[in-house]
């Protein structure tokens, strides 16, 4: 039977499906499984999302843009198409309708070419579903450079030259975190930030108006757009994050009496 | 279908990646590593080229209609037709004299005076922001004192005492913090990625399901 | 009361903050103050691997950067690269950022120049390439396959007396990441440490990596780290080797304490004025 199986499985370590790897997916699929029919069956009550005041705050950033008569500008960060820049894309379908339904300008500086054609049919579906085909401006996501600074500059100069009134900066953000913040900030933007590198929070703190912390980018989604399998599906994220809590937890407490138990389970293959 | 179509192709390339990661299976280690990971190496370059014709489209119309500021619109496509040239076109391309005069003296050095703004900015950020409000951001100031003076010489010179604490806190309970970050980031990216791997999140398709 | 020098110092104009650290950092930068230097352990670890290691050790160089890092980066570049030649150690430089290799090149050329290395034969830049994972995935199996058999300048890797003894990413004895941002050395723990091709990673992160790259040092995954600028001079001076790293620090400590008085006078200011908002509210 291992000779079989070993014969399928690779066998390197970062391939390996051990133990660890085969619990960690059946756990997943089960409560993922779980919070599914939940959401599937309407008549059960979904989980509440706690209140996000970052989000809350989005539609009164653009609420605060139409007033003053002045653009919004919306940032996808550093990363390419990744998890992150996927979340923030999500968050910029919320926005570029809401932006639309107001008619708000919404300006998309992009340092990736390979998220420029997914910004423009984000945001172009957005104007089509409020009904304002027309007041779609493509010259609006803007391809500026790949490289990091001048993409930077380049951000610099919008903000300074379209005098905007709201800045989001949603995805995953390296150094020009605080540069992009500081400069919201000397044009008396409305600054909401959500980002997932653990290294720029702390600058992002201090120049936003509001920042989300890390893993609450990828609930923006769920909690903007209410969709109830989305919902499932960051329950069932919290209840594995439990399930794994508990799991170091025994593994702590067991390596503090001496015992290597949970992690040699964990690596048995 | 032509919402249907991409999450149909996106769900199998998926699956096929993470059969790949576990299984030894001809037909699949084959696709994803011969086909699906030089496609992705190809239709990156080719998203290089996407960008560039946006970056031009928009400035050629700034210069056409003579929007405002048409004229830095005009210096970016001469800038920009100037190193394309003497990069692809000049003899040793990039690696021609004329060509990396231009990018070590100029764009570097620009680069490198954007990335200096970052302690300016560091510097004004501190002193318009962090405010003793609560005994936990007076804590948190301390704190923050007691690394920053540790991580340079001049810290350990005025008390050597002051790098150990640095690299206690830095190892001991950032570590600590950044690690439970880092788990949640991870979970959330997980469960990112297996939403729009199944569909659930389709955004950037354009619009709502 | 809104007169008073309190509230004046709360509303600085942030100019006058810039300027006064400018002038500041520019003392220490001109005529120097030849402070002290500590060499921290993870610094202390990363040059006795570099050193333990025999003639003959082929090291793969990723250089993931741009052109902003000119000022932390090129000072560990040059002086990692002269440390490793003089050990009889191959380098072998690629990256995954669009500019990382190109200034690679131009940085180390003179340097190795300098010593006598020859390319193609103790040192190879790769170029670059899109798509890291594709590429280092590939390169678990064939490095030359992965890179098309072509170096930075077009020349066939095939031909170079370098490649003659290496084949794949596991015949790499160790590996130095450069690491400003990301893509980065969680890349090649995934690809190659985890795979258990490559087991020693010399980590160089930017100032602003080190928070999440000091998790891996910890962790074992890498073996050293060379944090920073600071990093860089302590390198520099256990090689012998004092240079642009080395001359920056000065300049460096006296600009984290100007931000350090400028917290405490913001703060001051802060509760002067709230004493003050206090004692208004009470004689009301």
């Amino acid at each position: 039977m291992s000779a079989m199986l070993s014969g399928w499985l690779k066998t390197d370590s970062a391939s390996r499906l051990g133990l660890a790897t085969i619990i960690f997916f059946i756990s997943y699929a089960v409560v993922v499984s779980i919070q599914y029919y939940r959401a599937t069956a309407t008549t059960l009550p979904m989980p509440k999302l706690r209140r996000v005041a970052g989000l809350d705050a989005i539609d009164e950033a653009i609420g605060r843009a139409t007033e003053m008569g002045r653009p919004v500008t919306f940032n996808t960060g550093a990363s390419a198409i990744s998890a992150a820049t996927l979340a923030a894309i999500a968050v910029m379908g919320y926005v570029a309708h809401q932006t639309a339904k107001f008619d708000t300008r919404l300006i998309v500086p992009m340092r990736f070419h390979e998220v420029v054609p997914i910004a423009l049919s984000t945001i172009q579906m957005a104007h089509i579903e409020v009904g304002k085909p027309e007041t779609f401006r493509p010259d609006d996501v803007r391809y500026l450079s790949s490289d990091q600074f001048g993409f930077t500059s380049g951000c610099i100069g919008i903000i300074q030259r379209e005098r905007v009134a709201a800045q989001m900066l949603f995805g995953n953000f390296v150094s020009e975190a605080l540069i992009l913040a500081e400069e919201g900030s000397i044009a008396g933007a409305m600054q909401i930030a959500g980002q997932v590198n653990v290294a720029q929070t702390p600058f992002l703190i201090a120049a936003c108006d509001y920042t989300l912390l890390q893993e609450e980018l990828y609930v923006a989604s769920a909690y903007l757009s209410k969709n109830r399998i989305r919902i499932g599906m960051i329950a069932a994220q919290d209840a594995f994050k439990l399930i794994l809590v508990g799991i170091i937890m025994v593994g702590i407490i067991a390596s503090a009496f001496g015992s290597s138990i949970v992690s040699d389970l964990l690596t048995l293959y | 279908m032509k919402r249907t179509l991409p999450l149909v192709l996106g769900f199998g390339a998926g699956l096929v990646m993470l059969l790949d990661s576990f299984f030894n299976i001809p037909f699949v280690n084959n696709l994803a590593q011969r086909y699906f990971m030089r496609s992705i190496t190809v239709s990156v370059a080719w998203a290089v080229g996407i960008g560039s014709l946006n970056l031009l489209r928009i400035h050629f119309r700034n210069i056409s209609q003579r929007r405002t500021n048409w004229m830095f619109s005009a210096w970016l496509v001469f800038v920009f037709g100037f190193m394309a040239f003497s990069g692809f076109f000049l003899v040793g391309h990039n690696q021609n004299p004329f060509y990396t005069f231009f990018y070590s003296s100029l764009q570097q050095n620009l680069s490198s005076t954007v990335y200096a703004l970052n302690a300016y900015y560091m510097v004004s950020a501190c002193y318009r922001s962090f405010r003793v409000r609560s005994m936990e951001a007076g804590a948190l100031l301390v704190v923050a004192i007691i690394v920053m003076i540790g991580s340079v010489p001049l810290g350990a010179y005025i008390w050597g005492g002051f790098p150990l604490l640095q690299d206690w806190i830095s190892k001991m309970v950032n570590d600590a913090a950044v690690r439970a970050m880092s788990i949640g980031v991870t979970l959330g990216s997980l469960s990112q990625s297996m939403r729009n791997l199944v569909g659930v999140e389709r955004s950037y398709l354009g619009g709502e399901e | 009361m809104e007169n008073t020098i309190w509230h004046r110092l709360s509303k600085l104009d942030h100019r006058i903050i810039y300027l006064v650290y400018t002038i500041v950092v520019a003392f220490p930068l001109i005529f120097g103050l030849g402070l002290p230097l500590p060499i921290t352990d993870d610094v202390r670890a990363a040059y006795e691997v570099i050193k333990g290691l025999p003639p003959g050790s082929i090291m793969y160089l990723g250089c993931d950067l741009g052109a902003t890092n000119l000022a932390e980066c090129k000072p560990p570049i040059v002086a990692i690269c002269k440390f490793a030649y003089e050990l009889g150690h191959k380098i072998v430089v690629s990256g995954f950022w669009v500019d990382g290799p190109s200034l690679a090149y131009i940085w180390m050329e003179p340097a190795m120049n300098e010593i006598g290395a020859v390319y193609g034969e103790d040192y190879v830049n790769l170029g670059y390439r899109a798509s890291m994972s594709s590429i280092l995935d590939q390169s678990r199996y064939s490095i030359i396959e992965a890179f098309s058999d072509r170096d930075i300048n077009g020349n066939r890797l095939s031909e170079m007396p370098i490649f003659q003894n290496l084949a794949k990413a596991s015949e790499f004895t160790y590996l130095v990441t450069i690491n400003p941002g990301y893509p980065g050395t969680a890349d090649y723990i995934r690809a190659w440490r985890s795979t258990g091709d490559v087991s020693l990673i010399i980590d160089v992160p930017t100032a602003g990596m080190i928070t999440t790259n000091g998790t891996h040092l910890q962790a074992g995954l890498t073996q050293g780290m060379i944090g920073g600028l600071n990093g860089a001079a302590q390198f520099e001076a256990l090689i012998g080797y004092p240079a642009k790293a080395t001359a920056s620090m000065d300049a460096q400590g006296v600009g984290i304490f100007i931000i350090i008085a400028f917290l405490v006078l913001g703060n001051i200011s802060f509760i002067q004025l709230r004493k003050q908002n206090e004692l208004t509210k009470g004689g009301s």
